[in-house]
């Protein structure tokens, strides 16, 4: 037997005080006298209040009353809501979002979140926290630390990652983290359904804690595209008014990267509506911001980027191509449709052309991927398949595959890859890729370094322009890099240094959405990124709990809790000490 | 015994001393009080004229020589008194020698009717009996103390109140209650209200103790009463006192309020002044001897 809470001992003053009570009660002389008429009517009268009068003569009975309850509630194993930690576990989640940074007067919302932490943890000095950030990519800031300064430097160090928060993951890493025991989570964001928590969590205390602010009015650029055209740059621009008022403001295009002014106009949008701002005839730029100068409480949605360039995201696969072709394209996550020669003629500009039409090589002005050749038949060939270090093999090396014939290679081409002694791989100068087989001619497809190829070869088309695209913050996606060896070095507009990778499959976006500067071997590409559409709404949510603590069944094992057995006996010893006290009617 | 109680010093002080009562209730035999009515005494009253049917024998006739009138020669009437002492036999009146008190009350009163002639009858009564002495004349008085004198301390537990009127003899012409007077103003009331269909001339004559009028205990004290056995605990305090003073002081004034509403006379007598210094000092003074 053991007991869990030494520290209620205190309690054992109330038995204490009732025993002092029988030592030091009045001990009464008796005298019989011929009436206590006048002595009852004098007593009755000196009464001054009957409840003191009732407080006197019962005061024992009172007393153990009180002591018993005090046992009673103590055995209940009361806790405080807030101040008390539950589980002795704390796990603040922090949503990092952009939206996080929403502030209608004074500080944002992730400002005072980090107050409200600071203080929170305070009250919880020596229990086991733990911090973890949201994003597609939950991050423990800090792992059951009881280490008070350590959580407040955490804290502190606490940024807006402006990435989607993608809260159900950081409710399953919190849950992860707490695989057994209790905890109490704390989540300290703008909104969050309750649906979110329809799972049993039965050792779980959750406390949301979300934007008590009123909807603050939010203006925000929805889209911003561009579009080289012969006429010059075409820029749209769409603004969605999320207040509740008609909003005037300034809309204001820059080159992102001379930081020149193209275009300023001032525009109105209704409340709820949106408006749509077209420009014609800008100056070529490579990257554009757009900015509206507006009244409104989050200003992270006021700009948007846009990288001039061939942004392309459609595959076209010839129709006499093996399906599987489209297939591998498919997986790469571009949009894939399969298309006749005029339709592919129509879309070179903008879209990956994946043909066996020798006559592209000739057409448009972007490269082409070819597989196989439609002018010439293939012939048989034997022996080892082997490629050069070209930034295409970077991470698809294919020299198990088998290959049993090549059509005749271009002369002019380089090339990259060989069977035997055959050309099997080529590059154009134009930067077309062309594969001298067809599907059906080799077991490529079998290997894993097919997809990887596909992905690789569509990645260095789309790269040619100079632009590693469009990201959302803190995105994760693989990068062609142009050389092996080469790292990765990216920077802000204005040089300043961000970040280094060595592996381009490792590639990591910057959290602050803007243009970038990415510096691979030698070569300058830009990158932008850009907040994602969800982030730009505002969603005022409200603080509440949901709390599933649950003490009776699955509390800590072998610490069973006996104190209960105890309210029995407790109850009828009260019973039968107010029988007492009735009968008799006064202790002597 | 007897003479412990009442020795006969003191009905030699009680001599001279005799009831007064203004009652026009007395007894139907001869006795040396005066009636308000004619009568056979020797002692000369009126004259007045003579009316058809008045007995011939008592017509003036050296009244009638000079005026030529019949006129009645007319006596007073001298009757006894009938004295009835009721004592209260509640076990509160064994307290502090009231029992004693109160029964030299009831001898000496006993005394002085008896020795003027008068009907005196006694009762009291305990939870098996009651005890009635009825005797006339001046030689009963030893008696009459004797009888008193070998009662035992009272020990009836039932409220004096609800007993007395049954206790009492018809015919009296003065009654004398001796009683502590402890029970509520209630039922004092009512048996007062009852009182003078009995009797006309009541005299209540209430006993309180020293420990009563002026309790001098100290500390704490747990009273109990002797009667119900119901207990009160007190600290003695000044306040308390006081407060008891009051409330005793009040229930007296209440009682005697009460007695005088409906023609009856109430003496307080107090132990600590004696027998006889209540006998003859304040019934007279109070008009009740003379």
């Amino acid at each position: 037997m053991g007991f869990n809470n030494l520290i209620v001992g205190w309690t054992a003053i109330f038995p204490l005080t009732v025993l002092l009570y029988y030592f030091f009660r009045k001990r009464y002389e008796i005298k019989t006298i011929s009436s206590t008429l006048f002595w009852e009517q004098s007593m009755r009268e000196t009464k001054i209040s009957p409840y003191l009068k009732n407080l006197q003569r019962n005061a024992l009975f009172y007393l153990q009353m009180a002591a018993l309850l005090l046992f009673v509630f103590i055995l209940l194993d009361p806790y405080l809501n807030k101040e008390e930690a539950t589980g002795g576990h704390t796990i603040f989640i922090v949503d990092t979002s952009a939206s996080m940074l929403v502030g209608n007067a004074g500080a944002p919302l992730f400002e005072q979140h980090q107050e409200a932490m600071k203080k929170l943890a305070e009250s919880r000095i020596g229990e086991p926290i733990t911090i973890i950030t949201t994003g597609s990519e939950p991050f423990i800031a800090v792992r059951e630390d009881t280490d008070e300064a350590t959580v407040r430097k955490a804290i502190d160090a606490l940024t807006v990652a402006y990435e989607h928060e993608h809260m159900e993951r950081a409710l399953a890493l919190a849950q992860l983290i707490v695989a057994e025991g209790s905890a109490d989570i704390h989540i300290y964001t703008d909104s969050l359904d309750r649906a979110l928590f329809s799972e049993e969590q039965g050792n779980l205390a959750w406390t949301i804690h979300g934007s008590k602010e009123e909807p603050s009015p939010n203006i925000s650029i929805d889209k911003f595209g561009a579009v080289k055209t012969a006429e010059g740059t075409e820029a749209i621009v769409k603004v969605v008014n999320d207040s509740l008022g008609d909003q005037t403001g300034e809309v204001q295009i820059t080159d992102a990267i001379t930081e020149k002014v193209l275009v300023n106009e001032s525009f109105t949008v209704e409340s709820g509506k949106e408006v749509l701002l077209s420009f014609k005839q800008l100056p070529d730029s490579q990257a554009m911001s757009a900015d509206i100068w507006v009244d409104d409480a989050y200003a992270a949605d006021n700009t948007a980027y846009v990288l001039l360039g061939n942004e392309m995201s459609e595959a076209i696969v010839d129709g006499q191509l093996h399906e599987l072709v489209k297939r591998a394209f498919e997986v790469t996550g571009l949009t894939v449709t399969t298309g006749s020669t005029n339709e592919m003629q129509l879309a070179q500009d903008r879209a990956i052309i994946v043909t066996n039409d020798v006559s592209f090589l000739e057409k448009g002005t972007k490269p082409v991927i070819l597989i196989g050749r439609n002018d010439k038949s293939a012939e048989s060939v034997s022996g080892m398949t082997s490629n050069t270090d070209d930034s295409l093999f970077t991470i698809a090396d294919i020299t198990d595959v088998y290959v049993s014939a090549l059509y005749p290679p271009f002369a002019s081409y380089t090339t990259i890859a060989t069977v035997g002694e055959q050309p099997f791989i080529q590059k154009s100068k134009r930067g077309d890729i062309i594969i001298l087989t067809d599907i059906e001619l080799t077991d490529w497809p079998l290997h894993p370094s097919f997809p990887l190829f596909i992905w690789s070869a569509s990645e260095l088309l789309r790269s040619e322009s100079g632009s590693l695209g469009t990201f959302i913050p803190n995105e994760r996606r693989a990068v062609l890099s142009s050389g092996i060896e080469n790292n990765m070095e990216l920077y802000t507009l204005t040089d300043e240094y961000v970040s280094t990778f060595v592996d381009s499959s490792d590639f990591i976006a910057p959290s602050k959405p803007g243009i970038y500067k990415v510096m691979d071997n030698g070569t300058e590409k830009w990158l932008a990124v850009q907040l994602e559409s969800a982030e730009k709404e505002i969603m005022p949510g409200t603080s509440y709990k949901i709390e599933r603590m649950d003490h009776g069944e699955v509390v800590e094992e072998g610490k069973n809790r006996i104190g209960w057995y105890f309210l029995i006996p407790v109850l009828l010893l009260l019973l039968i000490e107010w029988e007492v006290q009735r009968r008799r009617g006064y202790t002597n | 015994m007897s003479s412990e109680l009442f020795p006969d010093r003191l009905t030699k002080r009680l001599g001279a001393l005799s009831i007064v009562s203004h009652s026009k209730r007395l007894g139907h035999q001869k006795g040396t009080h005066r009636s308000n009515k004619t009568g056979s005494s020797l002692d000369f009253s009126d004259f007045r004229e003579y009316h058809p049917g008045d007995d011939l024998r008592h017509i003036d006739w050296n009244v009638y020589a000079r005026t030529d009138k019949p006129f009645i020669k007319q006596f007073l009437d001298e009757q006894e008194m009938r004295v009835h002492i009721l004592l209260d036999p509640t076990i509160s009146m064994g307290v502090d020698g009231k029992w004693d008190y109160a029964r030299q009350l009831a001898i000496a009163l006993g005394h002085i009717a008896l020795k003027s002639g008068d009907t005196v009858s006694f009762s009291t009564w305990d939870d098996e009996r009651d005890h009635f002495y009825r005797k006339k004349g001046a030689a009963h008085r030893a008696s009459l103390t004797k009888f008193i004198s070998s009662l035992e301390l009272p020990a009836s537990t039932k409220p004096f109140t609800d007993r007395a009127l049954s206790v009492i003899p018809k015919a009296v012409t003065v009654l004398f209650i001796i009683t502590d007077g402890l029970e509520e103003t209630d039922k004092w009331a009512s048996f007062f209200r009852r009182l003078p269909g009995i009797c006309r001339d009541v005299r209540i004559i209430t006993v309180h103790s020293k420990p009563e009028e002026l309790p001098d205990y100290e500390g704490d004290i747990r009273f109990v009463d002797i009667e119900s056995g119901s207990g009160i605990e007190v600290t003695m305090t000044k306040r308390a006192v006081q407060a008891y003073l009051d409330k005793k002081t009040t229930h007296e004034a209440r009682l005697s309020a009460l007695a005088g509403k409906y023609g009856i006379r109430l003496l307080p007598a107090n132990l600590i002044e004696g027998v006889m210094e209540t006998v003859t000092k304040k019934m007279r003074r109070a008009g009740w001897l003379r």
